[in-house]
Formats: C-alpha cells, structure tokens, sequence
C-alpha cells in the first residue's frame, strides 16, 4: 500500500478510510453549497454531494469567510470525512472551521503521492502515525 | 487561562489556540501586539445568523485584551435609505448588524469597520498580530512587515481575547522568506502600469504558484506605494500564500538575496502584458457598452486613491444611468472630506460612503435588478 506522511488536525478516530474526490488545482471551500453539501463552481465534480468523502487538493485558497463552510456542512450533517493537501502549512482560516467542526484537516500530502490518487480511490488515514495510504 | 481561571470564554479560546497549534506542530505560545476581528459579512440570512450567534459565544463577555481592529459590516444602516434598499433587505439584516455593533461595543474593538488597514497600531517591523480579512493580512505583512497569519474569524477573535497566538508559520523566520520568483516580462512597462494592473499581476502569480510559497517581485516601479500593495492581494484567489516581497520597497526584501534567504527561488516565471490581459478577460464577462454601477473601493479606498478619483472627477458629470460608488472607512472619509477630496466626487453625481463597497454594490443591484 502506497502511503503519505502528513500533518495535522484529526479528530479522535485513530483509524478512518473514504472514496477521495481529487481536485487538481488550488479549492475555495466556498465552492461548496453549504447546506446542501454539494460541489457548485467545480465543474467535474458539480452537484455530487461532499458528504463522507476525503477531499484532496494541492492548496486550500479563497475568502477567508471559507472558514465557516466546515462548520455549516457540519451542522446539516454533510461533513466529508476529511479534507487533506499538499501545502506545507494548510490555509489557517480552514483549520479554525475544521476545528470548530471537528473535521480533520491535513496538510504536507506528498505531491508524488497524491498525483497517484484518482477520484473514487479509497484513501485510509492512520491518525496515530499521521499517515495516508491509498488502499 | 486553560484552566478557567480567568473564565470560560478565555478557557474555551485558548482550547482552541492549543488545539491550533498542536495541528501545526507550534512549540510555544507567543504574545500579540494586536488583531483584526470581524471578517464574516453578518446578513440576514441562516448563515448570518449562525455566524453571529458563534461569534456572540465564543466572546463570552469578554473584552479583547489588545488593540483590535473591526472590518467592515455588510452594510452601513444609516445608508440603507439612501441607497434606496427595500425593507426586506434590511430587516433582519439590520437586528444581526446592530447585534454585531454591540459586540464590538462590549468587546471593546475599536470600530474602524474597514478591511484597509489604518492607522490605530503603531506598524513595526517583526511584531507580532493576529489578522482576519486576506487582504488586511496580506498587506500588513508585506508591507509594514509585521507578523501575522491569515487567520480565521473564530482563531483571530479567539486571540484576540487571549492575547495570544501559537508560533507557527508566518511567526517563524523561515516561513517569511521567498520561495518563487517572478519578473515582468519585457513588454510589460513598469513605470505604467495602473492599479488594476497589479491586481491582475498579483492575481495571475497565485494561479502560477498555486500553493502556500511566497513570491518575490523583481523590476517593479520606485514609486511601488501602500495604494499599489494593497492591489496586490489577489494571489490568495488561488493560493494560500498570505505574503509577498517586492524587492527595493518593502521592509523584508531589501535585496533579492534578503527576499529569498539566502537560498535559490524553486521556481522563477515572467508575467507579460497577455498575462494581465488575460485576467481582465476573465473578469469581463459582458460586452455590453453601457454601466449601470462603478464600483471602487474593495479593499476600502486610501487617502491617496481618495485625492486621484476627486482630480478625475473635478467639474465632470456621472454619466445618466450610471451610478459611481466609492467605499472607504470612516477615518479616511473624514479626512478626506476636511482635505476637500469628497466634494468634487459628490458634485460629479458620485457616493462616497464609509462601508463595506461590494456589499453596498451588490444590494443596490439586487434592490433594482432582482438578481
């Protein structure tokens, strides 16, 4: 199994797995209706729904009002499992909403790793070791 | 502070400052010289009323324990009816910004309302601030070279009433140093270019770059001011870069080699003139000829763009049909109306109004239009 260190925010669940919708340039959460929980704006992606998926892009980006889409797709109970990206440092306004929502965040995914990783894959992530491995 | 002694608003902000820097691997704790709160657009609508009643919670009675600043609201009530907005806009609209007016009073911000940054902090060189609102972090840092991450409304308000923040990526030294370096190419004349132009140029760098490293701009004209940063913020459009260095005029890039570290650029690429182009054609979606609004002032308008709109408009007319709006914030609109500089654009048939520009826009063609 192909893997990834990463690091993070991860709720408590030491061990996790889901399908990966792969997005392969810089996403702006605010691309996500929130309380549908839909993909609006992304056009390979549009109206499938963001629920119970692990969303990997190269880089969080956007308004810093993104912050509070975690916390509404939470609240409708249409949380992705996880959200996980290259950057070395992920984009701090989504971390404050991933924290506030309890959804984890991860960051520094290796780049060759995940250019390996389609839509549809099935992504586990090991909390404990701070890894990602493509199953 | 963890242990509620100084009671639960604090316990629960600095909760999440911990848990903050455990995701990003802080090892300490630093003190902040002062914050910017307030980003989120409180309407009248669900979220509105989510965010808000978050905010209300999380500030718990507490007032801010540093100088902190306030961003815009959607919209300045005592323009409501001037700008022709109906009832339905306005009324639950107006109880969440009323409510947010109260928050900041009891909170103790200080209630600059602007998403420009002005005047109430003394800016230092390596201080050390907890920002919201991407082009108020992004200029701050560039330009006076203080300290900040981008943060969220919750972390930022959360530090705010802590007064502290975890050290972790734009705190640290190595994190501030440029990593791509980028040219204008030679059919871009630098000593031309406009305003406009260098938001296109910041916004066509984040979508090269398209990660979290910081650019370092090289060839940039001498007179590269504060108006002219406060363009360039647009690279977070595609990146979550909150930096950026221009060589010869802002604090940490008085050299390449400063600018860089010491270290080589991963990545170097020019911007020409189709790249600007470019970016105008994707904002231009119309071709239609007549202008029903002109909108300026998003980030809030400086003194400097202030005084350059009041020469322009001097004994001319707004077109019939056209509206021209022009948002700034209450100490630049009041300096600028002692100094002369409103007169002359209100004359012309112009508004210039101390609130939030897009919104004010938006609502107006809303009100008209419908969509």
């Amino acid at each position: 199994m192909k893997s990834s260190k990463v690091q993070g925010y991860c709720t408590s669940t030491p061990l996790s797995e889901g399908e990966a919708v792969v997005i392969f340039r810089p996403f702006d959460l605010l691309s996500i209706e929130p309380i549908s929980g839909t993909f609006e704006a992304v056009h390979e992606h549009e109206g499938k729904p963001i629920k119970d998926k692990i969303l990997v892009a190269p880089c969080l980006c956007g308004a810093t009002i993104a912050e509070f889409i975690p916390l509404f797709l939470s609240m409708v109970d249409n949380r992705p499992k996880a959200i996980i990206t290259t950057e070395s440092i992920a984009y701090v306004p989504i971390m404050s909403g991933c924290l506030a929502a309890g959804i984890p965040l991860l960051y520094g995914l290796d780049r060759e790793f995940a250019s390996g990783v389609s839509t549809g894959d099935t992504l586990g992530i090991d909390a404990e070791k701070g890894e990602v491995g493509l199953k | 502070m963890l242990d509620g002694q100084y009671g639960a608003a604090v316990s629960q902000a600095m909760q999440m400052l911990t848990e903050l820097g455990e995701a990003y691997g802080a090892e300490n704790m630093l003190d902040i010289k002062g914050a910017h709160v307030f980003a989120w657009k409180v309407a009248g609508d669900l979220p509105g009323n989510v965010v808000l009643q978050k905010l209300v919670d999380m500030a718990g009675g507490e007032r801010v324990k540093v100088p902190c600043t306030s961003n815009p609201l959607t919209l300045n009530l005592d323009l409501a009816e001037r700008l022709g907005l109906p009832d339905d806009l306005t009324a639950t609209h107006r109880e969440n910004i009323s409510r947010l007016q109260t928050l900041v009073r009891d909170s103790g911000v200080i209630p600059t309302y602007s998403c420009n940054y002005h005047y109430p902090f003394e800016p230092k060189l390596g201080d050390h601030y907890a920002l919201t609102e991407s082009n108020v972090c992004i200029f701050v840092n560039s330009w006076y070279g203080m300290m900040s991450n981008m943060e969220g409304d919750m972390t930022a308000l959360a530090s705010a009433i802590t007064g502290k923040t975890p050290r972790y990526g734009l705190y640290l030294d190595e994190n501030r140093h440029g990593r791509v370096l980028v040219r204008l190419s030679d059919d871009v004349d630098a000593a031309k270019l406009t305003n406009a132009d260098f938001g296109a140029i910041s916004y066509r760098t984040g979508e090269i770059i398209g990660d979290d490293r910081v650019p370092v701009y090289v060839g940039f004209p001498e007179d590269f001011t504060a108006t002219r940063a406060k363009y360039m913020q647009p690279q977070v459009a595609h990146s979550s870069s909150a930096l950026f260095h221009v060589v010869g005029a802002t604090p940490e890039a008085p050299t390449l080699e400063a600018a860089l570290g010491g270290r080589k650029p991963e990545e170097a690429f020019t911007i020409s003139r189709t790249d600007i182009e470019d970016v105008y054609r994707t904002f231009n979606t119309t071709d239609k000829r007549e202008i029903d609004i002109v909108g300026i002032g998003c980030p809030h308008c400086t003194l400097e763009e202030l005084g350059e709109l009041a020469g322009l408009l001097q004994g001319k007319r707004v077109s019939d049909g056209t509206r021209l709006f022009i948002g700034t914030s209450a100490a630049v609109k009041s300096l600028a109306d002692r100094m002369g500089l409103v007169k002359p654009i209100e004359e012309a048939g112009g508004w210039c109004f101390p609130t939030c520009a897009r919104w004010a826009c938006c609502s107006w063609v809303l009100s008209r239009y419908g969509t």
